[in-house]
């Protein structure tokens, strides 16, 4: 065995070995004054037998502790510590060599003294593995609302923020956010193809209300403090600038997670020194939800009050500045992506937008981050009322599953869109069979940013409606069954870049169409035989080889490619690296060149 | 008063009713709501916890089930648990070894020998996507959907009686009382139609022995009692009073409920009874199912083609194959838990008469059901379960012959199947000896099936409980474990 290791299992004992002087110490001062109390001596021996157990147990204490502290700890909470338990290791080794001299009234001095130096060594050790505010939470808590209490984790942002007394925090609605978040690149092809949907259903109105800016947790808590999204000079993000993986997130993550999650260390599964393992996330699932940073653990974990077990990083360790942690908000919120390079400036010569298309991006970007409102809880209780089923996937999960199969017969298409206009935000699983929705409930669907599944069985959905969906980034089944779908819609579904289940039963679709669909990797085309599966996988084999991209590298990522998410372009096959690539690629495809094979 | 102390109200216990603190909370309660200038019926709705509905734990695999209970415990050894060593061994005493003493039924126990009697059926292997699925001539249109399949040929339970067997394999427990697994997802997941019952149970007769199917198998125990399943009648009017009478108007009707509503908060106020707002909550639905019910069991809108799929029995009510089509209507109209009971699988005599019959009557149904599903994008979303509360002995109870024979009662082995939401399609699951008497391999005991259940439906059966009589119960009791082998 490795001497090194023992000598750091000995330091590592510490936490556990503390206890016992403590205790023991506790003991020797109620005999002694307690005896005197009552009157009545206590046995000598028993007296003799407990001091000098502690102070022998308060010197392995010291020992292993000053062990522990060679290992990476440095600030003055710890050296005082440090040198407290040092100091009552030896007060109590003397006040034992007293004690056995007979030495009545040193004894009980030195006894004091003892008590004394090893409470405040104990309290100091506790703030260090606490945090300073930890003990005098509760008053500092309860006394917030009166807006005297300045806060120490905040000490980045006092300069900048305005005073803490300031009655009134500055407005926060999303005009002012807007500029943090970065524009799209607008796909003047997506909007075009919304704006007619638009057309089409009467209804200019934009899809999605305006959002609000989601704040960190833990700040709402208190009121008059500046929420953090607020772009102050001091954030160190330009506004409007995407956030770089390679400059700006990858130094975070090695100076505050590598020395747990890089290389062989793997705590929880979970390892954040390349792409890849970031995005395979630890034994409790993905780690990044791009777009939706306050349910990504990367990010939502370092919130946490720091004495929560889950809070990252541990306690005892560095802990990331307010800037680095909105940083890592920012990215997330961003989407995630690894781009190395910096994403291009756009051209100066890029044609000027109109600013109703501006709007419809930003809220296309914005709507991601949609918290949960209460007039989203009353918009769902209004569903409820109309026999609609509405109700949260899970517990804990703003996701919702709406399905109007109860009532399905008497909707209409503008029914279906007015009555899930308001929750659009958050639907994760619609289903309007048997309805009578159409193309307006369909162009209301491309912009459901959650949505992954969508069940448009016996309704009057065409070829050309589902060419609204555009390449919706999320949308991962589809049941078409028992439509008027015929070929023509091929191209569009094969455009879903998360696309895995069709079901395609008793539509008209041709056998050829059926075989185009098959092509596609990791697409199960359900045509509503048992023996559905089995086109898919005779297709494969026989008919056309599945389409090989003609690219290695992904263009939007420049990382390799993963065959499952390849997507047919103009024709072409073209391959990416994850589910968010093609999205970014589908919106401006002139800006991502394909590199040839 | 908080949110959280009305709920612990209104489970009020008799106790508090006569010491008559209920009316004293009861009174304010009334002041605070006149007070606030509230009707009484949002006070009513605060009180009967329709806040409080539970959710599922984690994003569920499947949005319903659909349970098809064989009643009388078909047998193994002629459907699904296929033991070709058998063949050799006719009439052979069943060796002790295998036995080794275990319990039998008194109307066994008193045999001079145990004679083995395989199966007078010819068994298929049918393509299932892997090893292949062997299933009895009995079903041949199950072979068709063998790919959907996971049998489980390791189910064991605790009771040997129907009675104790059908109680545990639908409530957790052998004794009567308990919530039934509908019961316990009609409070777990609620209701996504509110014009009809969560929770919807049919019977077929069959054509063999049948036992007593009593309605406390889909009661709701001390759960609230509009969990319990409603029964369709199998012939007439699948609801009893679905028309109203001569004279009377649906407007009429509504005027009328609304006064008995407003009577009944008044007593409700009175008396914290919860039962009060199940009885409301009863008579709404039952007012809306006069219009829903109508257009649920009217099968004019269905194709020749789908009613061929079920078969011509389709058409007639009652039978099994008009159940499971009115099942898959039911599943499209968002009901979240379907029972069929088919009864008559006991087959102590002339096993293999009526097992032909019986099996006639839900193969092609059975298949036709999940081919439907499949089709239409349900059956990923749907659990699809089928079983019977035991299995039967190896043994022949009474005469043997090759082409006739009986089978006694045997909790050790049976099997069921589960196909649809979340489970991994075309598995075979467990395995019997020799002699499919006792379990060799991955046993799934009922606490296990239930956990399983639960878990597609999203929910930790550890999680899912109701607190009665000062402890919290649930569906698996102390046991059950999640069958990962199983799921998808």
């Amino acid at each position: 065995m490795d001497q090194d290791a023992i000598v750091q299992l000995l330091g590592r004992l510490h936490p556990m070995l503390l206890h016992m002087p403590i205790g023991l110490w506790v003991g020797v001062v109620a005999l002694e004054f307690g005896g005197a109390l009552i009157r009545r001596a206590p046995s000598r021996a028993t007296l003799a037998i407990l001091t000098w157990m502690a102070a022998l147990l308060g010197a392995i204490a010291a020992g292993s502790g000053w062990i522990l502290g060679t290992s990476g700890y440095h600030s003055s909470t710890i050296e005082l510590h440090r040198w407290l338990g040092v100091g009552a290791a030896a007060i109590g080794l003397v006040t034992a060599a007293c004690g056995a001299m007979q030495n009545r009234d040193a004894f009980r001095l030195l006894l004091v003294l003892e008590f004394v130096v090893l409470m405040a060594a104990g309290h100091f050790g506790n703030e260090e593995t606490r945090g300073k505010e930890w003990l005098l939470e509760p008053f500092q808590k309860a006394s917030a609302g009166t807006g005297t209490n300045t806060e120490v984790r905040d000490a980045t942002q006092t300069d900048a923020a305005p005073p803490a007394d300031s009655p009134i925090a500055p407005t926060t609605d999303a005009a002012d956010v807007a500029p943090l978040i970065p524009v799209l690149p607008a796909a003047e092809q997506q909007s075009a193809l919304q704006q007619s949907a638009a057309d089409a259903t009467h209804d200019p109105k934009p899809l999605f209300p305006p959002v609000e800016p989601r704040k960190p947790i833990e700040r709402d808590a208190v009121p008059t403090r500046v929420a953090p999204t607020q772009p102050t000079p001091s954030t160190p993000q330009e506004a409007g600038k995407p956030v770089s993986f390679g400059a700006q997130i990858e130094p975070i993550l090695k100076t505050y997670c590598a020395s747990c999650h890089s290389g062989t260390r793997k705590k929880g599964g979970l390892r954040l020194h390349t792409q890849a393992a970031i995005l395979h996330g630890g034994e409790n699932g993905a780690v990044v939800k791009a777009g939706d940073a306050a349910n990504s653990p990367l990010h939502a974990l370092l919130l946490l009050p720091p004495d929560d077990e889950r809070h990252m990083p541990p306690s005892d360790k560095k802990q990331p500045t307010t800037d680095e942690i909105e940083l890592l908000r920012l990215w997330i919120e961003q989407g995630a992506t690894f781009d190395v390079a910096e994403q291009p400036e756009p051209s100066p010569n890029a044609p000027v937008k109109d600013s109703a298309d501006e709007s419809k991006a930003q809220e296309t970007a914005a709507a991601p981050i949609a918290p949960w409102t209460t007039a989203a809880q009353a918009a769902m209780q209004a569903l409820q009322a109309q026999q609609v089923h509405a109700a949260r996937v899970a517990e804990g999960s703003d996701d919702l599953w709406v399905d109007f199969s109860a009532v399905a017969a008497t909707m209409d298409d503008a029914q279906i869109c007015a009555q899930t206009a308001a929750l659009a935000p958050w639907i994760a699983d619609l289903s309007v069979a048997r309805s009578a929705a159409a193309d307006a409930t369909l162009a209301a669907c491309a912009s459901m940013p959650r949505l992954r599944r969508l069940d448009l069985r016996s309704t009057k959905a065409t070829s050309e409606h589902v060419k609204l969906l555009l390449a919706h980034p999320c949308l991962q089944e589809v049941v078409l069954a028992d439509t008027a779908i015929d070929d023509s819609c091929v191209e569009a579904l094969l455009a879903l870049p998360s696309l895995r289940h069709v079901y395609v039963w008793n539509t008209k679709l041709s056998e050829r169409g059926i075989a185009r669909l098959c092509l596609r990797n990791g697409l199960t085309v359900d045509v509503g035989e048992t023996a559905a599966v089995k086109v898919a996988e005779a297709s494969a084999e026989t008919a056309v080889p599945a389409p090989k991209p003609r690219n290695t590298t992904c263009p939007v990522s420049g990382s390799p490619v993963d065959l499952r998410y390849t997507v047919l372009f103009e024709g072409r096959a073209v391959g990416f690296c994850c589910p968010n690539c093609p999205r970014s690629f589908w919106t401006e495809p002139a800006k991502f060149p394909v590199a040839d094979r | 008063m908080s949110l959280l102390d009305l709920h612990d109200l209104t489970r009020v216990s008799r106790r508090r009713f006569f010491a008559g603190a209920a009316n004293t909370i009861g009174a304010a309660l009334g002041t605070a709501a006149l007070a606030d200038g509230l009707s009484l019926r949002p006070l009513v709705r605060l009180l009967s916890g329709d806040e409080h509905q539970p959710m599922p734990h984690f994003a569920p695999k499947a949005k319903r089930v659909i349970y098809l209970h064989m009643e009388g415990g078909p047998s193994q050894l002629d459907l699904f648990d296929y033991k070709p060593g058998l063949y050799d061994l006719f009439d052979k005493d069943l060796p002790e070894s295998v036995r080794n003493g275990q319990r039998l039924t008194g109307m066994t126990s008193g045999q001079s020998r145990f004679p083995v009697a395989p199966s007078a059926f010819r068994f298929n292997r049918y393509d299932n996507g892997g090893d292949g699925a062997w299933i009895s001539e009995l079903m041949p249109h199950r072979g068709s959907v063998a790919k959907e399949l996971c049998i489980v040929r390791s189910m064991h339970t605790e009771a040997i009686n129907h009675e104790p067997a059908i109680t545990f394999m639908q409530t957790g427990t052998q004794q009567p009382g308990r919530p039934s697994l509908g019961a316990w997802l009609s409070y777990g997941l609620g209701s996504s139609n509110r014009n009809l019952p969560t929770f919807v149970v049919m019977i077929t007769q069959g054509f063999g022995n049948m036992q007593a199917l009593a309605a406390r198998f889909w009661g709701s125990g001390f759960l609230p009692s509009e969990h319990q399943g409603c029964k369709l009648r199998s012939s007439g009017d699948p609801v009893l009073y679905l028309e109203n009478p001569p004279g009377v108007s649906r407007a009429d009707r509504r005027a009328m409920l609304d006064l008995a509503h407003e009577l009944d908060a008044e007593e409700k106020v009175r008396t914290l009874d919860p039962e009060i707002d199940a009885r409301i909550a009863q008579q709404e639905m039952a007012f809306r199912m006069q219009t829903s019910v109508p257009e649920l069991v009217d099968f004019a809108g269905e194709t020749e083609e789908t009613i061929a799929l079920y078969g011509e029995n389709a058409r007639k009510p009652g039978t099994f194959a008009a159940s499971c089509l009115l099942a898959r209507r039911l599943c499209e109209r968002g009901v979240r838990c379907i029972q069929l009971y088919m009864r008559g699988w006991d087959q102590h005599g002339s096993l293999p008469a009526e097992m032909r019959k019986q099996s006639e009557a839900v193969d092609q149904p059975i298949a036709a059901l999940l081919k439907d599903l499949r089709r239409r994008g349900l059956l990923d979303e749907t659990l699809v379960v089928f079983g019977g509360e035991f299995g039967r002995t190896v043994y022949s109870q009474g005469a043997l012959s090759r082409t006739n024979y009986g089978r006694d009662h045997h909790p050790r082995c049976f099997s069921m199947w589960l196909a649809g939401g979340g489970i991994r399609p075309g598995t075979v699951y467990g395995e019997t000896d020799d002699f499919s008497y006792n379990i060799v391999r991955d046993p799934v005991h009922v606490h296990d099936l239930h956990a399983t259940i639960l878990h597609l439906l999203g929910f930790d059966h550890e999680r899912l409980n109701y607190r009665h009589e000062g402890r919290d119960f649930r569906l698996t009791d102390v046991a059950g474990k999640v069958m990962k082998g199983m799921l998808r």
